[in-house]
């Protein structure tokens, strides 16, 4: 990308939950996003990929102020994002939208879906009435739902149907950004491309700004500009889309990428497989959070005493490892 | 080859509010021992209801299994068994894992006992010696410190380690065939290869057949000898896996092959296959596929029966006899 003007901007963000652990209920933090710093560009679509339990939803809901983070700032377009409040934050709220995996978990199974879409409308008092009801009908054919679902109940759709719907909820309000937590992963091959496709066109017609999550990174491929790798809450690689999926260079990465199935029996790829599960975020490991698992042949007592710092390992690619 | 297990016009409809969903509809197969065949398609095309046939694991109702199906393991009718027979088929015959590892064991039974009376359910074995049988299946399938792990529950194992305990269970009466419906979907990739490096090596180490059920197409590339492409509750394809990707005869297959995001070659969009797949209840006549067929023509109001499109390879498809498709 040419015009890289950080449009939105996270700091050194960290969020923990406390959780109850053990006899007595005594609450310990979990570590869910630390210390995560990225930057993306207006139009641009930044690819978080990671495995599940990684922080991907919560730095998600935290972009969006559905979560709080215990550290670090947010800037959006200039403006200190944590700090809003009342009006202004309702004006936020206008601009970047979040999309979630599944609507069925986030549409009201009573509400007919030409309401869900108009619900957002009448909250953020954009229009009523007629207006409302044109208004509604344009989102529908802009997401290429057909009018005559307005009146269906969201089980009465299929998962692909549901999830234009999402798409047209969150679109209702004008946004310039949507953050879009895993938007495809529940939806069938045929049926993902189709999803994929509406994504594309509505970036392109509304000049849209994506963060888009996803743990399946041949999507990831197709649609981001850059991505950024999370592993136990921490972003561990970080660059231009086709140098980090082309030439990763944390080994996390490395193996992520070639553990993904390949579709043709002629170029079965040398599988890297990891041992074992990533280590619990309520005690992650010192030094290198990935040095348990971690297969890089150089891997040592620094790996397990010292944190790697995110250093640039090839021009605006970033990884956090000692010896990448 | 003789086949170990021949599945014969199987049919399955379940009563629903909507009318017969008829979920699967005279579905054919033959494994031989010691194959892999991945059983291939998108959600709703019939593909766990089909597993599920082939172990006598459908209620019935609300499923009712044709009488006219057949599944002949080791040429006995299994839909024929019951008892004694049934249940010895289930354990040292076949044996199936299922996607969601949590939800097919038992919360409040530690992983010992479940897998000693899944043990002592097939086999006359003293208590002892199915507990030294379950040991030795979680050293098998990777469990770290085995004998320690018997005593631990679900809950405090990760999805990859109940997979593999789940596995453990299925393999601990030796089957001939397994059975496993999404063994992976629910798995992070990283574990995904971990558990599909394991049913590779225990293929190997056991010499059993394999049916996988997969929506994974990439998966099925590394594992099977042969792919069997389900949609509407009926194989539309079927070939050797060199075949199929080589050479596929549907265009479902082929759909579903450009459809599939993938990280070799360009990083171009790829076109989807428009509409989505059917409910059970409403299969289009004809070709159940003609509603989101790119060739249809008017031969396609008549459903094509599986056509021989190549030695090995059939095709549910009338592009098999008439290649260009409708006459100009
Ligand atoms: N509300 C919450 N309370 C406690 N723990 C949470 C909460 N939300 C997320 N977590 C934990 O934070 C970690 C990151 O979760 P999440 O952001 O959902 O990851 P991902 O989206 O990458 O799967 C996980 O360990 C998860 O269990
Ligand atoms: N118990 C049931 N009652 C009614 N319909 C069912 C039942 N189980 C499965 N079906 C229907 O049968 C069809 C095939 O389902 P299934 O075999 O689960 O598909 P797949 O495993 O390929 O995703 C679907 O349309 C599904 O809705
Ligand atoms: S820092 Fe060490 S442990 Fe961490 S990824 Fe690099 S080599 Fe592996
Ligand atoms: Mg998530
Ligand atoms: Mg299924």
């Amino acid at each position: 990308m040419s015009d890289r003007t950080p449009w939105l901007v996270v700091e050194r963000l960290r969020k923990t939950f406390p959780v109850a652990r053990g006899m007595f209920g005594r609450r310990v933090p979990l570590y869910a996003v630390t210390d995560v710093s990225l930057a993306v560009a207006r139009g641009e679509t930044l690819g978080l990929v990671g495995e599940s339990g990684s922080g991907k939803t919560t730095l998600a809901r935290c972009l969006v102020r559905l979560e709080t983070p215990d550290a670090g700032r947010i800037v959006y377009d200039g403006t200190d994002v944590l700090a809003l409040g009342g009006a202004a934050l309702r004006a936020f709220r206008r601009r970047v939208q979040i999309v979630f995996q599944d609507p069925y978990g986030s549409l009201n199974p009573r509400l007919r879906v030409g309401a869900a879409v108009r619900e957002p409308l009448e909250i953020h008092r954009l229009a009523r009435g007629q207006e409302a009801h044109d208004r509604v009908a344009a989102l529908f054919a802009e997401v290429g739902l057909d009018p005559a679902y307005r009146d269906r109940f969201p089980h009465e759709l299929s998962g692909g149907q549901r999830q234009r719907v999402g798409i047209a909820r969150a679109l209702a309000v004008g946004p310039e950004c949507l953050v879009l937590d895993e938007p495809v992963s529940a939806l069938d091959v045929s049926v993902q491309a189709q999803v994929l496709a509406l994504l594309r066109d509505l970036q392109r017609h509304r000049g849209l700004t994506y963060v888009f999550i996803a743990h399946d990174l041949a999507v990831v491929r197709q649609m981001a500009t850059r991505v950024a790798v999370m592993y136990l809450g921490r972003i561990v690689e970080e660059g231009p889309a086709d140098a980090v999926l082309a030439t990763p260079r944390h080994p996390y990465t490395v193996a992520l990428l070639s553990a993904v199935p390949v579709p043709d029996p002629a170029t079965q790829r040398r599988r890297i497989v990891l041992p074992g599960d990533p280590p619990s975020p309520l005690a992650p490991p010192p030094g290198c959070p990935f040095h348990p698992r971690c297969p890089h042949p150089q891997k040592d007592d620094r790996c397990r005493q010292e944190l790697p710092a995110l250093d640039e390992k090839a021009p605006d690619q970033r990884a956090r490892c000692h010896y990448a | 080859m003789t086949a170990l297990l021949e599945v014969r016009d199987l049919r399955v409809t379940f009563r629903t509010a909507d009318g017969p969903a008829r979920a699967v509809d005279g579905v054919s197969f033959a494994l031989a021992a010691g194959e892999t065949l991945a059983l291939v398609g998108e959600s709703g095309s019939g593909k766990t209801v089909t597993a599920l046939a082939l172990l006598r694991l459908l209620a019935e109702p609300p499923a009712d299994v044709d009488p006219a199906s057949r599944v002949l393991f080791e040429g006995r009718d299994v839909l024929q068994l019951d008892g004694e027979a049934l249940r010895r088929v289930r354990g040292a015959g076949m044996a199936m894992v299922f996607q969601e590892p949590m939800t097919s064991l038992n919360p409040v039974l530690s992983i010992g006992l479940q897998i000693t009376e899944t043990v002592q359910a097939h086999e006359r074995v003293t208590r002892r010696g199915a507990r030294d049988r379950a040991a030795d299946m979680l050293a098998l399938v990777g469990l770290p410190d085995p004998r320690a792990a018997l005593g631990r529950y679900p809950h405090e194992l990760s999805g990859g380690m109940r997979q593999r305990v789940l596995l453990a269970m299925a393999l601990v009466c030796r089957p001939r065939v397994l059975i496993a419906d999404e063994p992976t979907t629910a798995l992070d990739v990283t574990v995904q290869a971990q558990i599909l490096e394991l049913l590779a090596e225990l293929r190997e180490r056991l010499g059993m057949a394999m049916l996988l059920i997969t929506h994974n197409l990439g998966i099925a590339a590394g594992i099977a000898d042969r792919i069997a492409v389900m949609y509407g509750g009926q194989l539309v394809e079927t070939a050797s896996r060199q075949t199929l990707f080589r050479e596929p005869r549907h265009p479902y297959t082929l759909g579903l092959l450009r459809a599939a995001p993938r990280l070799d070659g360009p990083a171009a969009p790829t076109p989807a296959i428009p509409g989505a797949v059917p409910p059970a209840t409403a299969w289009p006549t004809g070709c159940r596929f003609r509603p989101r067929c790119p060739h249809a023509w008017a031969r396609c109001e008549t459903a094509p029966p599986l056509l021989e499109a190549a030695t090995a390879q059939q095709a549910r498809c009338w592009l098999v006899e008439q290649p260009g498709g409708a006459p100009a």
